[in-house]
């Protein structure tokens, strides 16, 4: 199947069936490509990530879905782990993305162009979501994602309007490009792509600029990273050319 | 070429004409009737191609308003006119079967709680039907508004922590073919 969008670029794994079955209705509501999420904390092992993400793809194999990617969220506040977990597990995914904890952490994966992903932070860290955060991510060709379900906590949203709103804007204008996915683990809280579209377009952003949001953007990553990851390639840039 | 740069154009020729037949005056190579007939009528020409200039000018404007009041006219014709309607095919995904009051009032609050008062009197929602077997239905909804209420419908999940996850299927522009729509279509 050819990979074309709209891409869900985070659905959550928790166990087998619920994945698979999580899976089977983001393709039925609309969508073609799906990325798998793996969270990753300071507290985990490496190797365990590593055997589950084995075990995922070869579910993926069994199951012959076409179309599924795989990707590793780290959430973390020291640098030194980010670091290390960046060069023991960067081969085994797909997509890198990170929610970073600490300003730091934020700085660092805004700055290391194996990260592929920032994902929105609303509660402490947004503000630093700012001019110089948007200029490390714009020369490292960092994404901005905005995962739907992640957003709402149980505080008022007025505050996370306002943020979100300012963060979109500085990233539009800093041409950062950005990601809307639902962040979804379950059937009961899946989206369609046209709710994810929505979510930008509630926020004033202009329909076909949400659009490549949740199809074109995420699509080329994913295709940056496939080619990243085959044999051809040596570097940006160069690559290896069979006669 | 603007209307401007062409008029300081003409200016221009018109001035050096002047001036070539005051020097020519002055060297005494032409008498002073020619002189100041050759004279008059550069003046002439001047002021010509200055009216010539304002009236130009006047009628890009008159244009220019006119191409304005035309917009404002549709503008106009479009606000007053009859709001379309979409109707969006959505199922409710949830563990125990809901009643289409229950569904009815989810919505309602969803889409008030999300816009406001005067947000979901703008967006006319209304719940045409629900069918309590499939746990499907159509909502009825201005045209302009579609994005706020696929936003709303989204919300569900996030409002009833995870409970209650209403999915949009399909949006279309006729209550016939929602009908339609609404027994083939299915996420299960």
């Amino acid at each position: 199947m050819k990979l074309q969008g709209p891409v869900d670029f985070c659905i959550y794994f928790r166990n087998v069936e619920e994945t698979l079955r999580t899976i089977n209705h983001a393709f039925k509501i609309g969508f073609n490509t799906i990325v798998i999420s793996l969270t990753l904390k300071e507290e985990d092992d490496l190797k365990n990530i590593v055997s589950k993400a084995h075990e995922v793809k070869s579910i993926i194999k069994k199951y012959n879905l076409e179309n599924v990617f795989l990707r590793a969220h780290l959430m973390g506040s020291s640098i030194s782990w980010l670091k290390n977990c960046l060069r023991k597990i960067r081969y085994n995914f797909h997509v890198i993305s990170a929610k970073p904890l600490t300003v730091d952490s934020l700085r660092f994966t805004g700055r290391d162009r194996r990260v592929d992903v920032i994902v929105y932070e609303n509660k402490n860290l947004s503000r630093f979501f700012d001019k110089s955060q948007m200029r490390l991510m714009k020369n490292t060709e960092t994404a901005l994602e905005i995962q739907f379900n992640s957003l709402w906590g149980p505080s008022n949203y007025k505050g996370l309007i306002f943020n979100l709103r300012r963060t979109l804007s500085l990233a539009i204008r800093s041409n950062i490009p950005i990601i809307v996915s639902s962040g979804s683990s379950s059937l009961s809280n899946i989206k369609t792509p046209y709710q994810l579209v929505s979510l930008l377009t509630v926020l004033g952003i202009p329909y076909p600029y949400a659009k490549l949001a949740a199809s074109t953007i995420p699509l080329s990553i994913i295709k940056r990273n496939i080619h990243r990851l085959s044999k051809k390639h040596v570097e940006t840039g160069v690559d290896i050319v069979q006669a | 070429m603007s209307v401007l740069s062409l008029f300081i154009a003409l200016l221009i020729v018109e001035l050096t004409f002047i001036m070539a037949t005051t020097s020519l005056f002055i060297f005494n190579a032409i008498e002073l009737p020619v002189f100041a007939t050759l004279t008059i009528l550069g003046l002439i020409v001047v002021i010509l191609t200055f009216t010539l200039f304002k009236l130009f000018k006047m009628v890009i404007l008159t244009n220019k308003i006119l191409l304005k009041v035309k917009g404002e006219k549709v503008k106009l014709k479009e606000a007053l006119r009859k709001p379309r309607k979409r109707y969006i095919i959505f199922q409710v995904v949830s563990e125990k079967t809901l009643s289409r009051d229950e569904v009815k009032s989810i919505i309602d609050g969803l889409i008030k709680e999300t816009f406001g008062l005067i947000g979901s009197g703008n967006i006319n929602a209304k719940l045409i039907s629900y069918d309590e077997n499939n746990m499907k239905g159509i909502l009825r909804c201005v045209h302009s508004y579609k994005d706020a209420v696929l936003f709303a419908l989204a919300m569900a999940s996030v409002k009833t922590k995870d409970k209650i996850n209403i999915i949009p299927l399909k949006t279309t522009g006729t209550l016939r073919k929602a009908r339609e729509i609404v027994k083939t279509l299915s996420i299960d």
